[in-house]
Order: C-alpha cells, then sequence, then structure tokens
C-alpha cells in the first residue's frame, strides 16, 4: 500500500518532468539557432554587443537598414550590458556557441586568441570587407601572428576633461601643461582639486614615462620598456603630483571615488573635483551630469614634460569587430560587417554610439552628416589628431593591470615607496607574462 | 502495541529510497558530474580556450606557496564570518521573537525588516552603500554630529571589513523570517502552561523557547557559515577587494581567476580548498550539535 | 477557573502592559527605520536626476520626474518592461511548485526514514553547497550545450525538479524533525499509509515553512541573474533581472540610474507583496492540539 502511493506519486512527478522538457524542448526547437537555421530561404546569422540604451537602440536601427539592403540575411541580436558579459562571452567561447559577429573589448580578444587561431582570419574576406580606410596603423591591435582576429570598430585615447566652471570661480587658467596645473592648485580653495585619476594612476605614469623614453611601458610582445630608475621616478612623479594638490592623496581618492564611475561621485557633480583622466567613452557621461548643474565640462590638451618625446597618450581600440571561427556563413556575416564600418547608412545609424570610428571613411561620414558637435566634436579631433603610443594588448590583461593597480594603491596609500613599488611591478609583470606565454 | 511498531518500521526500511529517489537521480546528474569535473579541472591548466593539460598538483602547490595570495584571502573570509554569522544570528532570533507578538501592524514591521535582505545583490545596494559610506556619506556625517571622527570607511583595511560586515547583518531579514516560521510552531499550550506554572517571560524564553528551536538556530548557523564562507556580491559591488586586498574574500578571488585572468585549472583548485575547509568547520558543527540541539522526533 | 485568574489584572497590571507596548513600539519604529532608511532614499533617488541621486543625502527629490518610470518601462530595446516581467514569471513559478514538492518528498525520506547510507548520503545533500557555483558553471553549460538545450528555460527549471536545493532539503528536514513522531505514528495506526502522513499530518503543520521555501525561492530565482544571462541569448526570452541591467554600460555612455533604480523597485514589489501575504501565515499560532496520545 505504501510503496504503490509513493510509486504512484514519483510517477505523476517524472511525468510532468517529461512534459516539461518536451514542451521547451520543442519552443526551443522552433527559437533555436546555431547560425545554420534556414527559414524560407533566408540566412540567419547572429551578432552579439553589449551597451546601455542608446547603443541598442542604434544598433538595431542599423541592422533594420542592412536588412532592408539584404533581404536575403536576416540578423538575431543578442544584446545585454555591460556587467556579466564577459562570463557570458567567456562561457560561449568555451562551449563553441557564439555568435557569428561579436563585439569584442581590447582587453579580452588576446586571451581568446592567443595563437591567432581563436577567430576568423578577417584577411581571408577581404573580397567584402572594404580595408581602405584603414591604415596599417590601425589593422595592427587586431592581429595576431599576422591573423586578422577584429578590426578596430572605435578608437580610444587617453584624454583629459576639465571642469571650466570651477577653474574659472578660481579665476585659473585651463592648463596646456603642467605648470599650469601648478598654478590651478595654488588658486584653488582646500578641497578642490584640478584633477583626478581614479583606477588610472598607473596609466598616467605610464604616459609621463612614454613623454620621458618615447616608448611604451610594454611592448607589443610583453616585454617592458622602461628601467626600474625610470619606473621609480615615475613613481615618485605622481607623488610629487599629489604633493603639490594637483591630485588627491591614494586615501582620499578611495573614499571619494571608490573604485566607481566618477560620473556618480558627489565631489565631481559639485565640481570640487574640477577634471579627471578618462577614456572618450566615459567623457559623455561627466559631461551630462555636469550639465544638469550648468557647468561646463571642456577637453584639455594634455600636459607634456619639458622636453618630452612625444605626447605619450595610451592610444588602442575600444572595441573590435570579430567574427567566430566556427561561423557557417562567412560571407554572409562579412557583408553585415562591412555595413556597419563602411556603409554610410550603417555609420549614420549607428552614430557615435561606439565612440569615434577608426575607419577614416566611417569618421569623415559622421563629420559632415553635423550630428557631432560640442565636446564630441572636440573629443573626436582629439583622438584622431594627437599622437600618442598604441598600448600593447598585454597592458590592460586582468592579470597585468591587477599587479600594478596592486602596486600604485599600495604606493599612494603610503604602504610602500617608490623603490619597492617600482621593484614590485616589475618583477610582478615579468613573471605574469611569464604565465601566461608557457601555455 | 510494540509489535504493530516494529511492524510498521519494518515496512518502511526501503520508503525512504523511494523517496528521495528523485534527489538522488538529479545528484548524479546535476551535481555529480559538474563537481567530478571540476575536481578534475584541478589538476589541469585548463584556460577555457585551449585543451586543458594535466599538470598534477601543482595547483595546490602553488596555492600556498609564493604570494599566500590565497591563505591571505582565507583568513580574510573567516574573519568576515565570525564578524557576520554570530551578529546575524542574535539579531535575527531577537527580532523574531519581538515580532512575534501579536500587536497591531506587526505584518508591516515584518516586512519592514524583511526588505533589506531582498535586496540581496541588487545593483541598487552598490549605489547605496557607496552614498551611506563615502568620505562624506550619510554614516560619516552622523559620526560627526554625535562628535566622533569620520571613518574612512572605503580607505582603510579594517573599516572596509566592517562595511562589507554590516551589509550582511543588515540583510538577517532571511535568518529573521525562519526564526519566526518556527517560534510559530511552538504549541501554544506550552506557553500557556508555563504561565499558569507562574514562569517569567525571560523563563520562558530560554528555558522552553530556545530549547525547542535548536534545530532551526542549527540550520541557520550552519547555512549562514556556509554563505558567508562563500559571499561574493558585498566585496564584489562594493570593495573589489580592497584595499589593499584586505576584502579579497575567497569566492571573489576565485571568480576573478575563472573569468578574468582565465585560469580555470587554478580557480577549480582554490573552490576545492574552500570546499575542504567548509566541509570541516560544518562537521565541526554537526558534531557539536549532538551537545545542544533538541529534535522532537528523537523523544527526551 | 485557572485562565480566568491569569486574565485577572489589576490597574497597575494594566498600566504596565501599556507602557511596555508603547516601548515596543518605540523600538521597533526606530529599528524599522534604520533598515528601512536606505530603501527609502532609493524610492527617492527613482524620481530624480543623475546629478541630484549623487549629490544629495535627503531622500526628497527636488522635482518628481516620472521619466524614470516611463522611460523604464519601454526600455531601450525591442520590447517593453512587461515582456520581461512575464518571463520571469514562467522561470519562477515552475521552479517554486517544483521545489516545494521535491524537497518535502526528499525531506520527508531523510527525516523520517532509516536506509542503508542515510547519513552519509545526508551529508552529501548538504556537502553540495560547499563548492562555490562558479567553477561547476561550464560543465554544466556543457553539458546543457550536449542536451541542446540552451537557449531555454530548462536549464534553469530542471534542477528544481530533482530537489538539487540543498538549503530547502535541509531546512526542511530541520522542521520535521521538530515534530514529534507521536504524530505519524497516531496516524499510522489509524490506518494511513507513509504518503498519507506526510500530506494530511505533517505538511499542515510544516505550514509556515513552505511558506518561507516559496518565498525564499520566488526571491532568490527572480533576483538571479548570472544562470539566466548565460544561458538565455533571445532578448524576448531574458528575464527582468537580466533587463534591469541591459541600460548599464559602465565602459561608456550615460547611465540613466533613475530609471535603473525605478526598474529595480518594480522589481522588488512582487517579491515584497508575496511576503506580506505570506506574512499573515505567521499570524496563526498552530493548532498543533489536534491528535495526541
Amino acid at each position: 500500500m505504501n510503496k504503490k502511493n509513493t510509486l504512484f506519486r514519483a510517477g505523476c512527478v517524472a511525468l510532468a518532468m517529461g512534459m516539461l522538457l518536451s514542451g521547451c524542448g520543442s519552443n526551443s526547437g522552433a527559437n533555436k539557432d546555431n547560425g545554420d537555421g534556414n527559414k524560407d530561404n533566408k540566412t540567419t546569422i547572429r551578432m552579439s554587443w553589449w551597451g546601455n540604451d542608446d547603443r541598442h537602440k542604434a544598433t538595431l536601427a542599423a541592422i533594420k537598414k542592412f536588412e532592408e539592403k539584404n533581404p536575403d540575411i536576416k540578423v538575431k541580436a543578442e544584446y545585454a550590458g555591460w556587467d556579466g558579459f564577459q562570463e557570458k562571452m567567456t562561457t560561449q567561447i568555451a562551449g563553441g556557441t557564439n555568435p557569428d559577429l561579436m563585439q569584442i573589448n581590447y582587453d579580452w580578444y588576446q586571451a581568446f586568441s592567443p595563437d591567432g587561431n581563436g577567430f576568423y582570419d578577417l584577411n581571408k574576406l577581404k573580397s567584402i570587407i572594404d580595408f581602405s580606410g584603414y591604415s596599417k596603423e590601425t589593422l595592427e591591435p587586431g592581429e595576431v601572428n599576422e591573423k586578422l582576429n577584429g578590426i578596430s570598430c572605435s578608437d580610444n585615447g587617453s584624454v583629459i576633461v576639465l571642469n571650466k566652471t570651477t577653474y574659472d570661480k578660481f579665476g585659473a587658467e585651463i592648463p596646456t601643461d603642467w605648470d599650469g596645473f601648478v598654478e590651478a592648485a595654488n588658486k584653488f580653495d582646500e578641497g578642490y582639486y584640478p584633477l583626478i585619476a581614479p583606477q588610472v594612476e598607473f596609466m598616467m605614469i605610464n604616459i609621463y614615462l612614454s613623454q620621458k623614453t618615447g616608448k611604451a611601458f610594454l611592448s607589443d610582445d610583453g616585454k617592458i620598456q622602461v628601467s626600474k630608475d625610470d619606473l621609480q621616478d615615475g613613481f615618485d612623479w605622481y607623488q610629487s603630483l599629489i604633493d603639490k594638490k594637483i591630485v588627491p592623496t591614494g586615501k582620499e581618492v578611495l573614499e571619494i571615488a571608490g573604485k566607481s564611475d566618477l560620473s556618480t561621485v558627489k565631489e565631481f557633480i559639485e565640481g570640487k573635483i574640477a577634471g579627471c583622466m578618462t577614456w572618450p567613452a566615459q567623457v559623455s557621461s561627466l559631461e551630462s551630469v555636469l550639465e544638469e548643474t550648468n557647468q561646463e565640462l571642456v577637453v584639455a590638451k594634455f600636459p607634456t614634460i619639458e622636453g618630452a618625446k612625444t605626447s605619450g597618450i595610451i592610444k588602442k581600440p575600444s572595441m573590435l569587430w570579430s567574427i567566430s571561427k566556427d561561423t557557417k556563413h562567412p560571407k554572409e556575416t562579412a557583408k553585415l560587417l562591412n555595413f556597419l564600418i563602411n556603409d554610410p547608412d550603417g555609420i549614420k545609424a549607428l552614430g557615435t554610439t561606439r565612440g569615434v570610428p577608426s575607419n577614416e571613411n566611417g569618421f569623415k561620414i559622421l563629420k559632415d552628416d553635423g550630428k557631432i558637435d560640442g565636446v564630441s566634436e572636440d573629443l573626436f579631433d582629439y583622438v584622431k589628431n594627437t599622437d600618442g603610443i598604441t598600448e600593447s594588448p598585454f597592458f590592460e590583461r586582468a592579470q597585468i593591470s591587477e599587479v600594478y593597480q596592486d602596486a600604485t594603491e599600495a604606493f599612494t596609500l603610503g604602504e610602500i615607496d617608490s623603490e619597492k613599488a617600482a621593484e614590485q611591478t616589475i618583477s610582478g609583470i615579468k613573471e605574469t607574462i611569464k604565465t601566461i606565454n608557457n601555455k | 502495541m510494540k509489535k504493530e511498531q516494529k511492524k510498521v518500521k519494518g515496512k518502511r526500511k526501503y520508503t525512504g529510497l523511494i523517496y528521495i529517489a528523485p534527489w538522488l537521480i538529479g545528484f548524479c546528474i546535476f551535481t555529480l558530474y559538474p563537481f567530478i569535473s571540476s575536481l578534475v579541472l584541478s589538476f589541469t591548466n585548463y584556460d577555457l580556450i585551449s585543451k586543458p593539460k594535466f599538470i598534477g598538483i601543482d595547483n595546490y602547490i602553488k596555492l600556498f606557496t609564493g604570494n599566500k595570495e590565497f591563505t591571505k584571502s582565507l583568513i580574510a573570509t573567516l574573519k568576515y564570518v565570525v564578524l557576520t554569522v554570530p551578529a546575524q544570528l542574535v539579531f535575527a532570533l531577537f527580532i523574531a521573537f519581538i515580532l512575534n507578538f501579536k500587536l497591531k501592524g506587526i505584518n508591516l514591521y515584518r516586512t519592514a525588516y524583511y526588505i533589506p535582505s531582498i535586496l540581496g545583490g541588487n545593483v541598487a545596494v552598490s549605489i547605496l552603500w557607496r552614498f551611506l559610506f563615502s568620505g562624506n556619506g550619510l554614516v560619516n556625517q552622523i559620526l560627526e554630529t554625535i562628535g566622533l571622527k569620520s571613518v574612512g570607511w572605503l580607505s582603510n583595511p579594517t573599516a572596509a571589513m566592517l562595511c562589507i560586515a554590516i551589509l550582511k547583518v543588515w540583510q538577517f531579514g532571511s535568518c529573521m523570517v525562519i526564526f519566526l516560521a518556527a517560534l510559530k510552531e511552538i504549541p501554544t499550550e506550552l506557553y500557556e502552561a508555563a504561565q499558569v506554572d507562574g514562569a517569567k517571560k525571560w523563563t520562558i524564553f530560554f528555558k522552553i523557547t530556545v530549547p525547542l528551536i535548536t534545530p532551526t538556530i542549527f540550520f541557520n548557523l550552519v547555512m549562514q557559515l556556509v554563505n558567508g564562507m562563500q559571499e561574493f556580491n558585498a566585496p564584489y559591488l562594493i570593495t573589489q577587494g580592497g584595499p589593499l586586498k584586505s576584502t579579497y574574500l575567497a569566492s571573489l578571488m576565485i571568480y576573478e581567476n575563472s573569468f578574468k585572468f582565465y585560469k580555470m585549472g587554478y580557480a577549480s583548485a582554490m573552490s576545492w580548498v574552500l570546499f575542504i575547509i567548509i566541509m570541516l568547520l560544518t562537521t565541526i558543527l554537526f558534531k557539536s550539535s549532538n551537545k545542544w540541539v533538541y529534535y522532537a522526533d528523537e523523544g527526551e | 477557573m485557572q485562565t480566568q485568574a491569569i486574565q485577572s489584572t489589576s490597574v497597575h497590571h494594566k498600566k504596565k502592559i501599556r507602557w511596555s507596548t508603547f516601548f515596543r513600539y518605540v523600538l521597533l519604529t526606530v529599528i524599522a527605520f534604520l533598515m528601512l532608511y536606505p530603501i527609502i532614499w532609493l524610492l527617492g533617488a527613482s524620481f530624480k536626476s543623475n546629478a541630484e541621486i549623487f549629490s544629495s543625502i535627503g531622500f526628497w527629490p527636488k522635482h518628481f520626474n516620472f521619466d524614470a518610470y516611463v522611460n523604464g518601462w519601454k526600455t531601450g530595446t525591442e520590447f517593453t518592461f512587461g515582456t520581461y516581467f512575464i518571463n520571469s514569471f514562467k522561470i519562477v513559478i515552475p521552479k517554486v511548485i517544483f521545489t516545494l514538492s521535491s524537497c518535502s518528498l526528499t525531506a520527508y525520506g531523510f527525516a523520517r526514514f532509516e536506509f542503508p547510507y542515510k547519513n552519509v548520503l545526508f551529508g552529501f545533500v548538504i556537502a553540495t553547497l560547499f563548492l562555490p557555483a562558479v567553477v561547476t558553471r561550464i560543465p554544466m553549460y556543457i553539458l546543457w550545450k550536449n542536451l541542446d538545450l540552451l537557449d531555454t528555460y530548462v536549464p534553469l527549471i530542471a534542477n528544481t525538479i530533482f530537489a538539487q536545493e540543498p538549503f530547502f532539503v535541509f531546512m526542511m528536514v530541520q522542521f520535521m524533525r521538530g515534530i514529534p513522531r507521536e504524530y505519524d505514528e497516531a496516524a499510522i495506526i489509524d490506518g494511513c499509509n507513509s504518503f498519507q502522513v506526510l500530506i494530511k499530518i505533517l505538511l499542515p503543520i510544516l505550514k509556515p515553512a513552505l511558506v518561507n521555501v516559496t518565498l525564499f525561492q520566488f526571491l532568490w530565482s527572480i533576483n538571479d541573474f548570472l544562470t539566466p544571462l548565460i544561458y538565455i541569448s533571445s532578448v524576448e526570452k531574458y528575464p527582468i533581472s537580466i533587463a534591469l541591467k541591459m541600460a548599464m554600460d559602465t565602459s561608456g555612455g550615460v547611465t540613466p540610474w533613475n530609471q535603473i533604480i525605478a526598474m529595480s523597485i518594480i522589481g522588488l514589489l512582487p517579491s515584497i507583496i508575496l511576503f506580506f501575504l505570506g506574512s499573515k501565515q505567521f499570524m496563526d499560532g498552530i493548532q498543533a492540539g489536534g491528535i495526541k496520545g
């Protein structure tokens, strides 16, 4: 009697489960798409990206235009916010289920394709993708072992933006060199700072070193190109900025800004922190939050030290377009890629939601379209026209950035001195590069 | 009487297995398989892209030699557990007891206390906590108003640990709700009988209520310990393990090694070390439970 | 009789009760305020502009701006928040139902029966909790890929069918063990089989625990972000946990914080309502005095 009832119950559960699985199975059958669906003579390709609402809307509009021009191709859009995207992409690549066209962060793709075979070699699709708007330099970052793994979508270059309203308030001029910043610091009241570089202190040091030596901190194949003495000098130089009250102390930076967006920091919104070093992509949020209180943000010339060999600003692609190495529709995917980077309709639809286009042709189309103005236009010009040093793909890889971020944090908090900081950074990076290359 | 009981027990010998059959099947498919996979991976240098290569116990050795980062992380995790688990249990039990009375509007209060724990790892929490604990945040402003010095919550290693501990204790709601359920299971006749005998409130609490809910206290203790050892959201959202890795809890380190550094094999080894530590702590708790937990189904 | 003796109170006693009640209310309200202020602040923030959210401590907005709710509901995607809400329910409701049934059965087996290797198996139940989910993510993903069930809700729901929720199994076991066996035995003598004992005797007594299971599983499933993100690629199938973060891109662009907070609050409402309703269960005392001796 006992067993009969329990068996019956277990049977019910099993039946329900079976129904659920088959129900979901048929659902998934109808919607399933691994890029090789062929519905109604249409080829379906999958595309993924991350972004915010503006970028989603713009990209969906661009896709629509593409589908109008190519009625035999359907694009399935898979998009989300930034949070968690790296996990999702990593899981997909590990499981071999990644989409055909992917937007990839510059910091990741080297890990995904250490030998150059992680993504489809875009050189093979030269007949479909027009590379004329790209120079050798702009294509280089996407190359691994001479295979073109990704094509740079937009450019990034370290930029300094300043809160003109605060500077005006204290009668300080917008600085064009470091002396200008010293002057501003002297004119500012207690509690006001001309500049901040939260989470990017080491980048600033890097730029200083590049100006001094003419070389990037890390070479493209992971070798450290500055001496320990130079690096120690770099840390000392940053300390001098703190001492001259150009930037807040390490402790203050953590307490005020922590590790979050500067546009969400009270002191920045109130104008107490009157400037920062950042990437162009971040500028729109800074600009908009200051606009709300009628403060003005301007793009400054990146200050150079005396006798600087180069402006030193770090340049890198902010994101690249890559094609899946297992794609079943390379030609159709290449068409989509070409549309997004070359076709005027595509470029206008995307607008500035991905920043400054790396493609010269695309850049011109957007500029002529006239929709860029104000700070965005200044930014565009700045990035295009300032010579800098291309960042090594190793530089912002998580394992390596952890080394110098930890050293910088300990240094700015006063736990270690500049010599130890330099030592720790160099030995830590050397070891990490060795581990990465020993795969 | 006894003969009937024996007959009943005899039939029930294998009935139990049938009841847990679904669990057993699920365990083999959904739990055993990934567990064994990750154990195997811990002996490799799997980086998610290339095929895993067997490297023996190298990962485990690396964990405890070299820069001892994992050891520091484990210690930070233990500190976190010691700070949060007792505090949570005490608050939860205390408040649950207070909320167990039939006051008007008690339901509203219960909801109010429970809401923080609903937030969990919600993105709003990170905004909120920074707003409260930044240099000029609300907490420091209050401290200064009452004449104390403001604290560098996010820049001072000890304070940062406190900051994320407070977040966890603030979310004691789920513990409290479980205690509420347990308190409700105590038959009211017991209370009435005790009152008749003239027992005072606190005597009732300590001699009747607490012993009867020891199974639940034990449950909450074990669960909070296990959850605390694997805490991820608080350091991830608020401090990212800083400053100076003072809040670099084990789960955060494991996560970064898997999905940021792509050292999946190494991360798996870390997880299994964590597993063993949690297992040891829990076993100790279970063994001790024989001394202080009273189960009504075991007779007196 | 004796009850009357308890109920007879002097005026002095009545005053004492009134003071202690008053004190209780004060204490409760103060603590409630501490617990709730952060939430109240979030609510106010949903009506503020970005700059105001991060620069003012007070929770009352300067102007009440409902844009956050309007835009947040429309979202910048092809679907409205309503779609995502329905998706969340499609996932969460089956999960809750399956959890309740499978965990009750499993807990019953462990709490009330003896069988070979019982302690070892129960140890396995608990040990499942000890391993951080991070490292089992990729093997599970590959398993589901091989079963061809990616981009469906099955990977999200399947484990609850099989009681792979050690938290709930453990909790139910503890609650069950708090019920004396006399109730079971009395019922069996009256002719019930083991299943009827579970349904007619134990589960009614365990109602508060079942309410807990429902509440927690509902809440945790609705908030679960990473698992759905990994398994679901079609935007139209996203639950609200993913949809909430779609407007957030800290790598660039302007993040509409008020929108995100507004939708978070909307997303919390079902859980709060559910809790409020379920909490009524805790109001009634347990009628345990049914079967005795």
